[in-house]
């Protein structure tokens, strides 16, 4: 990638971040699991693309345990909904 | 309805993309327009890709696996109802990575699946060699 189009990928990344607030509003104002798991799905797509893999595995990761949540662990879910809204608030400040 | 004329070029020049999320299509604009010097349409849902279809004429689509509304296999399936995409190579584009469920996303009669997160450095490529695969392929 050349200089301009990097400069330009730099751009769109500082985007991506600002818009990790709207991201987390969306999380936290979902009706139920389902809306939940579909605010993650798309982080979890989104953020690989634009360089921050660690943000969309705790994603992934958080989708999945949601997923599983009513037979498997709710502690777990719980917990890894927790690192990812720490994460997303670091990247975002 | 009658087909709509397809492309016979050599070379791959307008991929649409059907994304519901903004920062994904943001990213894909600047993967395949930007870096890759694609023409590029993007598409918020899979009834905007079925208006969008004639007019672009793509001769590659990048579809969305999960979006609201009509989800990425709906959106083919009615692409290949009203005959708009015949010769056309469409690419699932989803986040799940389970090999069963990519199977079963095959079984569409997608030309290929692309696992998200994409790098957007070489996604340009790895269209360009599906689209490929797809014209050497019979059609369905």
């Amino acid at each position: 990638m050349d200089e301009a189009r990097q400069a330009e990928f730099e751009n769109l990344r500082r985007q991506f971040l600002r818009g990790l607030a709207q991201r987390l509003v969306q999380l936290d104002s979902a009706r139920d699991d389902a809306g939940r798991r579909a605010v993650l799905h798309r982080l979890a797509g989104a953020a690989g693309g634009y360089g921050f893999a660690e943000l969309g595995q705790l994603a992934r990761l958080a989708e999945q345990a949601l997923r599983e949540a009513p037979a498997g662990d709710p502690a777990l879910a719980a917990e890894t909904l927790a690192r990812l809204r720490e994460q997303m608030l670091t990247l975002a400040a | 309805m009658a087909a709509v004329e397809t492309s016979s070029s050599d070379e791959l020049r307008r991929v649409m993309c059907v994304e519901d999320d903004p920062d994904i299509r943001m990213i894909l604009e600047f993967s395949l327009g930007r870096l890759a010097g694609y023409e590029v349409c993007l598409c918020a849902s899979g009834a905007q890709a079925l208006e969008q279809v004639p007019r672009f004429r793509p001769q590659l689509i990048l579809l969305d696996v999960m979006m609201p509304d009509l989800s990425g296999p709906q959106t083919l399936e009615q692409l290949r109802q009203q005959r708009l995409i015949d010769g056309v190579a469409v690419v699932f584009l989803t986040a799940k990575a389970m090999t069963d469920e990519l199977e079963d996303l095959l079984q569409h009669g997608a030309t290929g699946i692309i696992v998200k997160p994409f790098d957007p450095v070489t996604l340009g490529q790895d269209i360009r060699i599906y689209w490929q695969h797809g014209r050497d392929r019979p059609p369905a």
